[in-house]
């Protein structure tokens, strides 16, 4: 195939318009935006410090470009826990427990905020620390909404802060490759996505009970709706599987490989899938409400199919014309054509980011500017199909979403459910 | 005697009118064949004299079944079962005491399933024959003694258990009224497709009952439902579509069924609300998943009122459980209406449901539900940390207050300096009216830090316009925050005195220009166009930079004579305005832009240069621009060759292959330059004349590296005089990398001069590969014609170490050898009604060259048709057909007929990769059709067709 000339109005064009866009960051110089000296350690803090927020503690802890500095969570034991160990690791004391999220996000001397609280809480407590002008790090997945999602990509744009979403196989290689293969168009012409994850649970005690001492109950519900507390409530599998915290796996677990979906199909709002069909199975008893089973099946604007099921190990298949590529957090499924597993991409096909730890990537980013592997714009079209496919499986009906005005459209009942009412006083602007 | 008569009497009828609607269900097109099937009765502990018909009656009125009703089960033989591709079981051994079968018919029924056929048992139909363990597995699940056990008839709700199964994705669940079995034995290997919840209290297991289960075996499969006690538990909707769902997958593996709408029936909706005014958190949670499956039934129909109605009954119950009332008022989201709004304003008044009410409303459209949400009390800002009792107290205050006295309290919170006071204040500004709001804005700047910050950022929330004095005071403070809070408010400020307030804080901060630039973009008033190209020239540096900016993202198309002007007097605003105007300005513009470029220093001209040539490709006019460029001299003429570049046009051409000659180096270069940006290859002779007539090394190479750009321009249509014009070329080229540049332009320009020219390159290492592109690429072109040079190559190449060559080479060959394909240049159609699919095209992409298009129709509509008509008679000896994909989208069983003759029958198409070549008698002819009854994957797609006349020797 004879190469496309570059013409000189093509040159010009794009030219001019990198001039417009890259002239204004460039003018302002780098001294002047103290924060971003290479030299300056991230003072990092820690909204959420269970089991996933403690695990994420551990590994920035182990990086020497951030400081963790203060830590807040419900759960009194936890907070104090943790800034006592954040201590002991440094040699030094310094490590502020907070009990409230929002002191934490007004403390000035802390530059990025990091967000690993249940599902309910990620948007708001995102949105606080982002309003306080503090970059941050969110665990997937990213709202209990497709309001909650718009909501938080506006703010990251309007506040210019760095963001970085928690799908941590955007720094994986294997994971990096697959996506330069698709977008290098190896496979073809992509005829379809196939997303299967693991499914959910059935379970949890319903029986009412006092809530522990050390933890603050109204505080971890927060703009949930009250409910009793039981002893499966807030536990990890609670925040994973009851409705009122979380969609469920279908967006808790979901969000790895539609991620990586989003990352192959190059990160646009057209990687979204406009129609979706669905059915689900349902747990018939116990504290956990989110469907146990489904089977999504959609298409993509341009008449790729899509298919959303569980159960399923983590994958992520691209199917092309001219191959596939079946690819999971543990590795690979069937590569098609079986040679393209030994294919590296090309001079002139895209390369995406290289990171190779996503924390590092992430303060990285912040402190000489260069760009995390994850946006707010991925991230936030990422989640929007766990809830697209959410609503088409509780409302039973094909539910159609128009990029363009960034909603369901034509149905105005399914529409209703982008929005999910939060509990006084906790709103969202 | 007379049960016979009645069975054979009807099982007649039966044909008869299974033979009819057969007929009907011919002449519309598309139908699929009814399944024959073969019902079992005669013999049931249950009454099959009213469940037989029952369930004839169900499977003979989706269309896709032919119910035959046997009562002599026993006497079936092999030959009788084989027309029947389904057997349905409503029978069992009741009354046979330990009786068996007749061998024959053991056999029979032994093999039925095996051999790709299906069985459905119903209900007690597993109850048979425990020591013949072929038919247990048929027979679904069993009835074993002391283990399975059930209640009295009651309703219970049955549930999908599998999403992804052909019977049951589509479906959610129903409510029924039947006999629900306790621990039934479940054949090992057997998946359950649906479940039942069988409560203790109702004497069950507290467990969920497999109620549908599917088993393969051998080639076939077979499905039990153990739903069906008599004919009212028959009645269901939900009953009726599983069942015939279960006998479709069963009989062919697949399900065609549409699925209607499936809201629950008024009797059993009416049941499940009753359920629900008793319903506790940890009791079973069918009857919340059904109401919730009615709700998404009925919403966006008639009958969302009536589910609103029944809903909101339940909720306003007040003898109902707490646990219930609250799924009510979820339940009711997607079906709540502004005429519901009363009845939730009386609930709002019940202190445990006000919050459950408050989140209904924000999903109920309509100015009632607003206000009504407005109106509710707002429960006090959460309390929080040990560290807080001053701030509760202080939160407590607020609360306490009356609405008129609450601003002035909110006024000293804010003001500072107690802190609990301010915190208190600063949480409750988040849920505060917005006219006391806008009360307090007046007074930010006297506010504490915290205070100002958070009173602005409320404001901007709420899009509430601050007052310009305000901002003016606060943009000017030095402590962290506040003059980023006053920037944001800024973008909702009113007037237009903003701007300059915003230039200013531009100038002092420029970290927070990012921030700026968007308050300026969206600052409301009309008024800031004006002052911004009044205030911008007074500014510099980066204040001037955003100002423009600013500008360019605000203004219309009608502001562009407005902006040219500013653009012509301010140097500093064109970096900003010149690609805004580029993408904006007409003739007028261009005029005047040439005319400014003519007058900047030569330093300051790239811009003007680059915005020139956008908008010359975008205006397509190039008389201005030739006047220009004839007129310059100098620096300003080199420039404006660029954008003569971007033009089009004989004249163009004309003026630059002049340029092209020039003495001045720079000249030439620009010229050069801009003809190897030339979109058509009408630059190559241009081109190539500076090549040869070029004095350095350097202008040489950018010359051919030119050519080597818009020589495949011509395509393959035009190689062949394109072609030579490369192949001059060749011989100027000094290094190997624009040798290869070359060459790999004439891969894109197949001929036979291609092909003679790139052979002395063959032999180095450095261009070998691009020399080798080049003659594969013209050996295949050249198929067709198969001059003897092409042959010759071409064999040459088959016998290549690389593979891949190899197998193109030997492809190339066998098309040499079969002549030229006579379906380029003919006519093809579609035989059937068919609309083209939207992946594929038409008929006319099969014969049109390209492996790239192919026809295609929409999936699933067969039988297929297509027809070539040769413009004239051609005895036709082979075709070549190349199908989408290996055994996917292609034809698989088919006839070829040849002017209306079939001249051979395909079954079973195996194809080499996805070509299948099909010898023929070669026969006269002038059309030739494929009329195809099987395919590979939903629709046969053929991406070539090619017709061969077998005038030269067998391949």
């Amino acid at each position: 195939m004879s190469p496309t000339p570059v013409t000189r109005r093509e040159l010009a064009l794009s030219a001019a318009r990198a001039t417009a866009a890259l002239a204004f960051p460039a003018i302002v110089p780098a001294s002047v935006l103290g924060a971003r000296a290479p030299s300056k350690r991230v003072a990092l803090a820690h909204v959420g410090v269970g089991g996933r927020g403690g695990g994420l503690l551990d590994g920035f802890r182990g990086l020497p470009e951030c400081r963790v500095v203060a830590v807040s969570d419900c759960y009194r034991s936890r907070r104090e826990g943790h800034a006592r160990a954040t201590d002991a690791a440094y040699g030094a004391a310094g490590c502020k427990a907070y009990a409230d999220f929002r002191d934490l996000c007004a403390d000035p001397a802390i530059d990025a905020v990091v967000v690993a609280t249940p599902d309910h809480w990620h948007v708001p407590a995102a949105l606080e620390a982002i309003r306080h002008g503090k970059h941050i790090y969110v665990e997937k997945p990213l709202g209990v909404s497709i309001e909650q999602d718009l909501v938080l990509r506006d703010a990251v744009r309007r506040y210019g802060v760095v963001f970085q979403y928690g799908t941590q196989q955007r720094s994986m290689p294997h994971m990096r490759w697959a996506c330069e293969m698709v977008r290098g168009g190896r496979l073809g012409k992509l005829r379809a996505v196939e997303i299967t994850c693991p499914a959910n649970v059935q379970g949890g005690s319903t029986t009412p009970a006092t809530p522990p001492a050390d933890l603050d109950y109204e505080m971890y519900l927060g703009p949930a709706p009250a409910t009793p507390y039981t002893i499966d409530r807030c536990t990890s599998l609670g925040s994973y599987h009851i409705f009122d915290f979380a969609v469920g796996f279908i967006g808790g677990w979901g969000a790895h490989p539609l991620d990586i979906m989003l990352w192959g199909l190059g990160d646009g709002p057209d990687a979204v899938p406009v129609e979706y069909t669905g059915s689900a199975t349902w747990p018939t008893s116990g504290l956990f409400d989110t469907p146990l089973t489904w089977d999504v099946r959609g298409r993509f604007a341009d008449g790729k199919r899509f298919r959303f099921t569980a159960p399923g190990s983590d994958m992520t298949v691209f199917i092309g014309d001219r191959g596939r590529i079946e690819v999971g957090r543990g590795g690979f499924g069937r590569i098609e054509p079986a040679s393209l597993r030994n294919e590296k991409p090309r001079p002139g096909e895209p390369r995406l980011t290289v990171s190779d730890n996503h924390g590092s990537n992430f303060l990285e980013a912040i402190r000489s500017g260069t760009p995390a592997v994850t946006s707010a714009d991925s991230a936030c079209w990422s989640d929007l199909v766990s809830h697209l496919s959410d609503i088409s499986l509780r409302t039973g009906r094909t539910i159609r979403w128009d990029p363009s005005k960034a909603a369901i459209v034509g149905d105005p009942a399914a529409a209703r459910l982008q929005h999910r009412p939060m509990r006084a006083p906790w709103r969202l602007k | 005697m007379l049960s016979e008569t009645i069975g054979f009497r009807r099982a007649r009828l039966a044909l008869a009118a299974a033979l009819c609607l057969g007929l009907a269900a011919a002449q519309v097109r598309a139908a699929p064949p009814r399944i024959p099937t073969l019902l079992l009765s005669g013999s049931n502990n249950h009454d099959w004299r009213t469940t037989t018909p029952r369930l004839k009656a169900i499977l003979e009125a989706t269309g896709r079944f032919t119910v035959t009703v046997t009562e002599r089960p026993g006497e079936l033989t092999a030959a009788a079962l084989a027309p029947y591709r389904l057997v349905v079981s409503n029978w069992n051994t009741f009354g046979m005491g330990d009786a068996q079968w007749p061998e024959a018919a053991r056999r029979a029924i032994s093999g039925f399933v095996p051999g790709g056929k299906g069985w459905l048992t119903i209900h007690a139909g597993g109850s048979s024959f425990y020591d013949w363990p072929d038919y247990q597995r048929l027979a679904g699940p069993s009835w074993t003694n002391g283990v399975t056990s059930h209640g009295a008839m009651h309703r219970f709700v049955v549930q999908m258990s599998d999403a992804g199964h052909p019977i049951t994705h589509g479906l959610r669940l129903f409510i029924t009224r039947d006999e629900l079995w306790n621990r039934p034995g479940v054949q090992p290997g057997a998946q359950v497709l649906a479940t039942a919840y069988s409560e203790s209290a109702g004497g069950g297991a507290g467990r969920d009952e497999p109620v549908l289960t599917a088993l393969q075996v051998g080639r076939g499969r077979t499905c039990g439902l153990t739903l069906g006690h008599d004919v009212d538990a028959m009645a269901t909707p939900g009953f009726g579509l599983l069942l015939a769902r279960a006998a479709e997958w069963a009989a062919t593996g697949a399900v065609t069924q549409p699925i209607p709408r499936t809201p629950l029936g008024s009797a059993e909706a009416d049941w499940a609300a009753a359920a629900l005014r008793t319903w506790r958190s940890g009791d079973p949670n069918g009857i919340v998943w059904a109401l919730e499956h009615d709700a998404g039934q009925c919403a966006g129909t008639p009958g969302v009122q009536a589910a609103a109605k029944r809903l909101l009954t339940v909720a306003s119950d007040a003898a109902a459980t707490l646990d219930g009332r609250r799924q009510a008022l979820r339940l009711l989201t997607q079906l709540a209406g502004p005429g519901d709004v009363p009845a939730l304003a009386a609930l709002a008044k019940e202190p445990a449901l006000t919050a459950d009410v408050a989140a209904l409303l924000t999903s109920v459209p309509g100015k009632e539900a607003a206000a009504l949400r407005a109106a509710l009390p707002i429960s006090p800002p959460v309390r929080v940390g040990s560290s807080s009792g001053q701030i509760a107290r202080a939160a407590a205050e607020l609360d306490a207050a009356s609405a008129v006295a609450r601003p002035a309290l909110l006024r000293r919170g804010l003001r500072g300096p107690d802190a609990a006071r301010l915190r208190a204040a600063v949480a409750y500004l988040a849920v505060a009216p917005t006219d006391v709001v806008a009360g307090l804005l007046p007074a930010a700047a006297a506010m504490a830090p915290t205070g100002t910050i958070a009173l602005l950022d409320a404001a901007s929330s709420r899009s509430l316009p601050t007052p310009p004095a305000v901002l003016a005071g606060v943009l000017t403070s030095a402590r962290p925050g506040m003059a980023a809070a006053a920037v944001r408010a800024a973008a909702c400020a009113p007037g237009a005195g903003v701007a300059r307030l915003l230039l200013d804080t531009a100038k002092r901060r420029p970290d927070l220009a990012p921030a700026i630039r968007v308050s300026l973009s969206a600052a409301p008033s009309p008024g800031i166009d004006d002052a911004l190209v009044a205030l911008a020239p007074s500014y510099s540096g980066l204040a001037a930079t955003i100002a423009y900016e600013a500008l360019a993202e605000r203004c219309g198309a009608a502001q562009v004579a407005k902006l040219m002007a500013l653009a012509e007097r301010e140097p500093g605003s064109r970096r900003a305005l010149l690609p805004w105007l580029a993408d904006r300005g007409g003739a007028v513009e261009l005029e005047r832009l040439l005319h400014l470029h003519g007058k900047v220093p030569a330093g300051e001209r790239g811009p003007v240069t680059d915005a020139l040539t956008r908008m010359a490709g975008r205006l397509r006019c190039t008389e201005p621009v030739l006047r220009a460029v004839r007129r310059a001299q100098g620096g300003v003429r080199v420039e404006l060759l660029t954008v003569l570049g971007a033009c089009e046009g004989r004249a163009a051409l004309a003026e630059l292959t002049q340029a092209a000659s020039s003495a001045d180096p720079d000249t030439r270069a620009s010229a050069v330059a801009a003809l190897g940006a030339w979109t058509t290859a009408d630059a190559a002779p241009a081109l190539l004349e500076s090549a040869r007539s070029a004095v350095t090394a350097r202008d040489r190479t950018l010359a051919l590296r030119g050519l080597a750009r818009v020589a495949p321009q011509a395509g393959q249509a035009h190689a062949s005089s394109v072609a030579p014009t490369v192949v001059s070329a060749l011989a100027l080229a000094d290094r190997a990398d624009t040798l290869n540049l070359l060459l790999t332009a004439l891969a894109s320009l197949p001929s036979l001069e291609t092909l003679k020219a790139v052979e002395p390159y063959l032999a180095s290492p450095e261009t070998t590969a691009a020399a080798v592109a080049a003659q594969i690429i013209s050996v295949e072109a050249l198929a067709g014609v198969a001059p003897p040079e092409a042959r010759e190559m071409a064999v040459r190449l088959a016998a290549s170490s690389d593979p891949a060559l190899r197998s193109r080479a030997a492809e190339a060959l066998v098309r040499m050898d079969l002549g030229p394909n006579v379906a380029l240049g003919a006519r093809a159609e579609t035989t059937t009604s068919n609309a083209p699919d939207g992946q594929g095209g038409g008929a006319a992409s099969a014969i049109d060259g390209s492996r790239a298009t192919y026809w295609d129709e929409t999936d699933d509509h067969g039988p297929y048709g297509i027809r070539v008509i040769l413009p004239a008679p051609r005895t036709v000896g082979l075709l070549r057909l190349v199908a989408w994909a290996h055994h996917d989208y292609s034809p698989r069983d088919f006839e070829v007929v040849l002017d209306g003759a079939t001249v051979r029958t395909m079954r079973d198409a195996q194809y080499d990769g996805d070509v299948l070549l099909i010898r023929l008698e070669p026969t006269r002819c002038t059309s030739v059709e494929l009329r195809i009854s099987g395919w590979y994957g939903k629709s046969p797609a053929i991406r070539e067709l090619e017709i061969y006349e077998r005038t030269r020797r067998e391949p």
